[in-house]
């Protein structure tokens, strides 16, 4: 009796025994199941992403090529802000910053060429402001004055006075001033320049000069093409004769008394 | 890694592979900045203020753009987590991972704090990258947390293993 009961004993801790390594066996494999699906799945997600970089990179790069190109063409809308004759045949568009001292000399060169050239020339002046929160400020301020029809003269403004307001630290103040002496309603002011649709303006002018490749303030396009000059006799002489070839070309033979002798 | 339960494991391999792609995504985010900076082009992003952030004062540090320490920041996050994430190096986990979490989670903070308060601008980007760096902080130290009487052991042996090898 005693001994069966041994007997079984053993027998049973053997079975326990057998039973655990089986178990055992069995954890090991699943483990070892577990790791090699991990193992497609790390490596998998790897190369996806890594293809996905690649391709990244690639199309960041190809951007670059097409900005550097500047192939697009510039054209004005209804949503430009245009001085001169609307009708003009040579346009020149200026992408600039109020805050840019280049921008402020190329203001009274422009002045000039507008009064001189009479109603030849329109130009189209794009908030390009990548000098910081004042520079943005000033662009919209500017926008928030051309909803109510003042864009050239608070533009006239910011050029004539950038070292006041560019270096002061109250400058929405003076932005404010401005405002009033240009007479405009400043309840409609104040909501036009915290509006959407102003900030929406800017960054829109932003987003069409990047694809243009404009990478600098200003940068002038005439008649679509962007112009490269390296002084402003250059840059006039430039704009003259694009106001003498669509003369020519569109064969008005008016007799040109100004400006051939020079 | 085997003495590790096999509940634990699974878990900390959703955490690692989380890891690894939060690194992943800083470290694109990243790099779109700094090409764009070397570029020249005015990042723009909606109704969002990313040309008036990224052409901030706030956007370098030193004369240094944050944009190129971003990508500096997040390439080593991204080659400590392929590491820990494809390698099983798990013990880089607590070193050097989590100072490098805890770097990015302070300098995040005070970006977000630049563009909040200071310049009241917010830029899409840099958010993105606020967010990914504490979650990244999050992550490791869960892991850290759940791991602790695990990994501990690890990082004192692991090394010596690799020096053998």
């Amino acid at each position: 009796m005693s001994e069966e009961k041994e007997l079984s004993k053993s027998e049973l801790r053997a079975q326990k025994r057998a039973e655990k390594q089986k178990r055992k066996a069995e954890e090991e494999a699943r483990a070892k199941k577990d790791a090699f699906r991990q193992n497609i799945f790390t490596w998998g997600l790897v190369a996806i992403l890594g293809v996905g970089l690649v391709l990244f990179v690639g199309s960041l790069l190809s951007n670059n090529d097409s900005n550097l190109g500047g192939v697009q063409e510039v054209v004005v809308t209804d949503d430009d802000w245009i001085k001169g004759n609307p009708e003009a045949a040579v346009t020149l568009v200026e992408y600039g910053d109020f805050m840019c001292p280049g921008c402020a000399a190329a203001h009274g060169q422009v002045e000039r060429i507008l009064a001189d050239s009479g109603d030849d020339v329109r130009f189209v002046f794009r908030n390009y402001p990548i000098l910081g929160p004042k520079s943005l400020l000033a662009a919209r301020v500017a926008e928030a004055a051309g909803a109510q029809g003042k864009f050239f003269e608070m533009y006239d403004l910011m050029f004539q006075n950038q070292n006041e307001w560019s270096r002061a630290r109250n400058t929405d103040e003076i932005f404010n001033g401005y405002a009033e002496e240009l007479g405009l309603d400043m309840e409609a002011y104040e909501a036009a320049l915290t509006s959407r649709e102003v900030a929406d303006r800017v960054s829109d002018q932003l987003a069409v000069g990047r694809s243009l490749g404009v990478s600098s303030t200003p940068t002038f396009f005439l008649n679509g093409q962007k112009m490269t000059f390296s002084n402003y006799n250059q840059f006039e002489e430039l704009i003259r004769e694009a106001v003498e070839d669509s003369e020519s070309e569109s064969g008005a033979l008016e007799v040109d008394s100004e400006s051939v002798t020079e | 890694m085997n003495s590790l339960p096999l509940s634990e494991r699974k878990s900390s391999f959703v955490l690692i592979t989380l890891l690894f792609l939060l690194a992943f995504v800083g470290f694109v985010d990243a790099l779109y900045l700094s090409v764009a900076h070397y570029q020249g082009i005015v990042v723009t992003c909606g109704s969002g203020g990313c040309a008036e952030v990224t052409t901030s004062q706030y956007s370098q540090i030193f004369g240094v753009p944050v944009a190129y320490l971003g990508l500096a920041h997040y390439s080593l996050m991204l080659a400590l987590a392929f590491f820990v994430f494809a390698l099983k190096k798990r013990s880089l986990i607590l070193f050097p991972i989590l100072p490098l979490a805890i770097i990015g989670v302070v300098a995040s903070s005070w970006f977000v704090f630049a563009q909040l308060v200071l310049l009241k601008a917010v830029c899409y980007f840099c958010m993105v990258s606020a967010v990914s760096s504490l979650l990244l902080f999050t992550v490791v130290s869960v892991l850290i947390w759940r791991n602790k009487a695990h990994v501990k052991p690890q990082a004192i042996s692991e090394p010596e293993e690799d020096e053998e090898e």
